[in-house]
């Protein structure tokens, strides 16, 4: 039966109070989850940051980098690109996931509440586990599939071709839309969830891909792929802007029309 | 004891069902169906109610009512269980209960929409 509250060594408690060290003209508090996976006895818990935004880079994650630089080397998080390309920094601010690294703080207000990807398991603070959507991402097989031999040239695609790769190429698996859907939470060991179903319909749209009626085989499950309720959090959360809700509504489309 | 099997291994589980399709589908045309029928239904049936009790039961005997309310009620009950089946997949994950659970709504919607059947075309034959 569902489970309507954590265990009782995951409830986040008060956390640790990190004052700026002078008053800072335009202060900025920032709430963040931390969980030591050395400590597996100790509960989770939200420690406080003050910093000063006029010391500070606009957005989210250089406030984390300057809290780790400057405050607390502890504090753990994914980052790499810093300009929303790479999707390591995606974790739950303000109650909305999105980039850490294109999230500005002055949209955000004066205080900030910061958790890791919700309903994934924690490695540490704010560093997901993605082993299991990476693994159903593969299991997609998510490359280009052709009959015989490769040419010796490139394979061509029309300009109206290529257009419906358009808002469907652009994902860069952060996770943020998958994180972010109930019915993920609640099956995520089945659904395939939006993220990789949007990878899914990327090559099923693809006009040089061979393969459409064995990725639609594979994706025709109860689970895999109609789990999805069109709950649209999916779409609302997207930091790239895209729609993996229509993506997903096309493919369940195109499975009616192969069956009828 | 910690997962022996490789993440791949699980996301991949039993494999695709290869169906799944039929359900979505007729959930969207039951509800498209539902929408006229149970209208005309639930306005006959307060409308001849106001009328009082002959009234009604002599509307729910004609033949044209009979076959209308039938339908409306068979596919009530059909979208009524494919709408608690989504439910119990959702949200139970214990392989007993969700397996039983599953079954019993089968049941249990098909005996109401067998009931409802029956008494439609019990009063159809009494009074005709």
């Amino acid at each position: 039966m569902p489970q309507f509250r954590l265990p009782a060594n995951s409830r986040v408690r008060t956390g640790v109070d990190h004052p700026a060290e002078r008053p800072p003209a335009r202060p900025c508090e920032l709430r963040i989850y931390r969980y030591d996976p050395e400590k597996p006895d100790v509960n989770p818990r939200l420690d406080r940051y003050e910093i000063d935004q006029d010391d500070c880079g606009p957005m989210v994650l250089d406030a984390l980098i300057k809290i780790k630089n400057e405050m607390d080397p502890t504090l753990t998080f994914r980052r790499s690109c810093r300009e929303g390309v790479c999707g390591s920094c995606a974790m739950n601010i303000q109650g909305t996931n999105t980039l850490a690294c294109t999230r500005a703080i002055s949209d955000l207000g004066p205080r900030i509440t910061i958790y890791p990807l919700p309903h994934m398991p924690v490695i540490k603070d704010l560093v997901s586990d993605l082993g299991h959507f990476y693994a159903q991402y593969a299991s997609i097989e998510p490359w280009l599939k052709t009959q015989g031999q490769a040419g010796d040239r490139e394979r061509l695609q029309s300009p109206e071709d290529r257009a419906r790769l358009d808002q469907v190429y652009e994902c860069i698996l952060c996770a943020c839309c998958s994180t972010a859907c109930p019915s993920y939470w609640w099956n995520s060991d089945r659904y395939l969830g939006p993220a990789v179903l949007l990878q899914a319909y990327r090559w099923l749209v693809d006009s040089r891909d061979e393969a459409t009626g064995e990725r639609l085989d594979q994706l025709e499950d109860p689970f895999r792929l109609y789990r999805c309720h069109t709950i649209l959090n999916c779409t609302n959360t997207c930091p790239k802007g895209l729609n993996p809700a229509a993506a997903i509504a096309e493919i369940k489309r195109m499975m009616v029309e192969r069956g009828s | 004891m910690a997962e022996t099997r490789s993440p791949y291994k699980q996301a991949v589980g039993l494999g695709s069902a290869r169906q799944g399709s039929g359900n979505w589908l007729a959930q969207r045309l039951t509800a498209l169906a539902l929408i006229p029928l149970f209208c005309w239904f639930v306005w006959g049936l307060f409308g001849h109610l106001l009328a009082g009790r002959e009234a009604l039961i002599g509307w729910l005997a004609a033949p044209a009512t009979g076959i209308f309310a039938s339908l409306a009620l068979g596919v009530a009950c059909y979208h009524a269980y494919l709408g608690f089946r989504v439910v119990v997949e959702d949200y139970v994950h214990a392989p007993a209960s969700r397996g039983f659970l599953l079954v019993a709504l089968r049941f249990l919607f098909f005996a109401v929409a067998f009931a409802d059947v029956f008494m439609i075309l019990r009063l159809s034959l009494r009074i005709s």
